[in-house]
């Protein structure tokens, strides 16, 4: 197997934003994805990581490249441990936010990879996984 | 005597009434194999059986099974043609256990219970490698599709066509998008004409598409120019909860559409003057 | 990391490069408010060439200073967004309004110099 498969990302402010999206787009460009998906990923990782550092102030970022036996893919778990959320199906309702952002973060992400999963308790954290398959 | 000796000491037996059971089942691709090949087959399946049972489920064996099932999908046999014929085997193989160990009904348990064994283990090796041989071949497929992608016509100085044809699902529409937004920046397109006229059927994801794909040009500086919507199409799209019109101008056909974006740079089409023509 | 803002005629060119922090984009959104009151300019033009990526952050951000610029009397024009880019965007669910090439971004406040 090739080297640099799994790599983790400590998040505490913006810079580390942009230090994980470059990261992801590293690693989703070495797999062979197209450069549109590459921006499909990059977005997604940074919409995940701008959320930890905006509610949760810290956490991490945790990307491996994956393989089900037919595709390989890249797979993205960003976790914290910061206040959790409340409502989550609201929270992935589009333009629903409690920042001053758009509202897009949540959805969007799942709108642009093939895979999303969320789990969040209040209090203890939030962990989502998202993964995208290349074709 | 044991259970492979026997069962090798049969083989003949085995293979014949096996084959000839077969043929007799009328399934098209098995009468196009003659009888003694057939026979061959089933000669070296119960070989392979027997090793297994010797030796049980080792590389050797999984290989075999591999071998044999993408050479019989390459075929064309389904999978329920495969499964009948390890029915019909297990059935005949019981048979002789009875036979040959009628007095001794202890080794009769014995035997079975090794031989359901094996032969459910081939059937399990069976069932996965044709699930692996056909999502192979769907990735293949998949692949090909891709590879005849919707192509980007240049119509005119600045006008683009993309004629869609058939049945866009959201993986194609993502690539057409892909593909069209690429073109709009290579080429410097300001106006798209997405002609529709071979699309059977516009679903509300078909539609969301649409209006991404109108969306995504705009960022780029683009019009779409929507055509070739059929009479039917247009009765479902206004069922559908999807405001396509608002963002997409539409025209009835390519031709309508093509006055339409002339216009929109300033340019029309008239006849030449007399003793001009070619 | 501050992004240049460059004064041509009468414009105002923003051109980012590579990837920008939420720091940085809300630095210019400020050092734009900041210029477009001293500078007076007729329109302003925000190049994407080189931009990989828009979050939903930086696409706020954008829309926040065309409102800004339009309450004083400015027309922002964005320019060069790459196809990749805009798809994300689409599928983010974020629009955003008057984006255009930068051969007509240039045209159009070229047109509004005069």
């Amino acid at each position: 197997m090739e080297s640099m498969q799994e790599i983790n990302v400590y998040l505490k402010n913006d810079f580390d934003i942009v230090a994980a999206r470059q990261a992801v787009r590293n690693v989703s460009k070495s797999m062979g994805f197209g450069l549109v998906d590459q921006t499909r990923i990059t977005t997604a990782i940074s919409e995940l990581a701008r959320n930890i550092v905006l509610y949760a102030g810290e956490g991490s970022i945790y990307l491996r490249v994956i393989n089900n036996g037919l595709r390989k893919g890249i797979e993205i778990l960003a976790s914290d441990d910061g206040p959790g959320i409340v409502d989550i199906k609201l929270a992935m309702q589009d333009g629903y936010t409690t920042s001053r952002g758009l509202g897009t973060g949540l959805p969007g992400t799942k709108r642009l990879m093939d895979e999303f999963s969320i789990k969040s308790s209040l209090g203890e954290g939030t962990q989502v996984i998202v993964r995208k398959w290349l074709r | 005597m044991g259970l492979t000796q026997t069962l090798t000491n049969n083989v003949e037996e085995i293979a014949h009434e096996t084959a000839t059971v077969l043929k007799n089942l009328d399934i098209p691709l098995i009468n196009e194999i003659e009888y003694s090949d057939l026979r061959h087959q089933m000669r070296e399946l119960v070989h392979q059986l027997v090793l297994a049972i010797k030796s049980g489920v080792d590389e050797d064996f999984i290989n075999f099974f591999y071998d044999l099932i993408c050479h019989k999908v390459s075929e064309g046999y389904s999978i329920n043609d495969i499964q009948k014929v390890m029915t019909i085997l297990r059935d005949k193989l019981i048979d002789v256990l009875e036979r040959e160990f009628y007095d001794q009904p202890d080794k009769i348990i014995k035997y079975l219970k090794i031989l359901t064994n094996i032969i459910g283990e081939s059937r399990v090796r069976m069932a996965k490698v044709y699930m692996e041989v056909r999502e192979n071949t769907i990735i293949k497929q998949q692949q090909a599709l891709n590879e005849l992608s919707t192509p980007i016509i240049p119509l005119f100085d600045k006008i683009v066509v993309v004629p869609l044809v058939g049945t866009v699902d959201t993986f194609r529409a993502k690539q057409i998008i892909e593909h069209l937004l690429n073109a709009i920046v290579s080429q410097q397109a300001e106006i798209v004409i997405i002609d529709v006229t071979g699309v059977p059927i516009i679903d509300t994801a078909v539609a969301q598409n649409l209006l991404n794909a109108a969306k995504a040009s705009r960022l780029l500086g683009s019009t779409c120019i929507l055509v070739g919507i059929s009479p039917d199409m247009a009765q479902t799209i206004i069922k559908l909860d999807v405001n396509l019109f608002n963002e997409i101008i539409t025209n009835t056909n390519l031709k309508k559409g093509l006055e339409t974006a002339l216009g929109m740079i300033g340019l029309e089409i008239n006849a030449m003057q007399k003793g001009r023509c070619i | 990391m501050e992004i240049p803002i460059l004064k041509i005629d009468n414009c105002l060119v923003v051109s980012i490069q590579g990837s920008l922090s939420d720091t940085a984009a809300l630095d210019l959104q400020e050092s734009l408010a900041r210029d477009i009151s001293q500078q007076e300019p007729v329109g302003v033009l925000v190049d994407l060439t080189a931009v990989e990526i828009v979050d939903s952050f930086v696409a706020k951000v954008l829309g926040d200073i065309s409102s800004m610029s339009k309450l004083m009397g400015v027309d922002v024009v964005v320019t060069g967004i790459q196809p990749g880019v805009a798809i994300t965007l689409i599928e983010l669910g974020i629009t955003l309004g008057g984006i255009l090439n930068l051969q007509k971004g240039i045209d159009l406040l070229r047109a509004s110099c005069k």
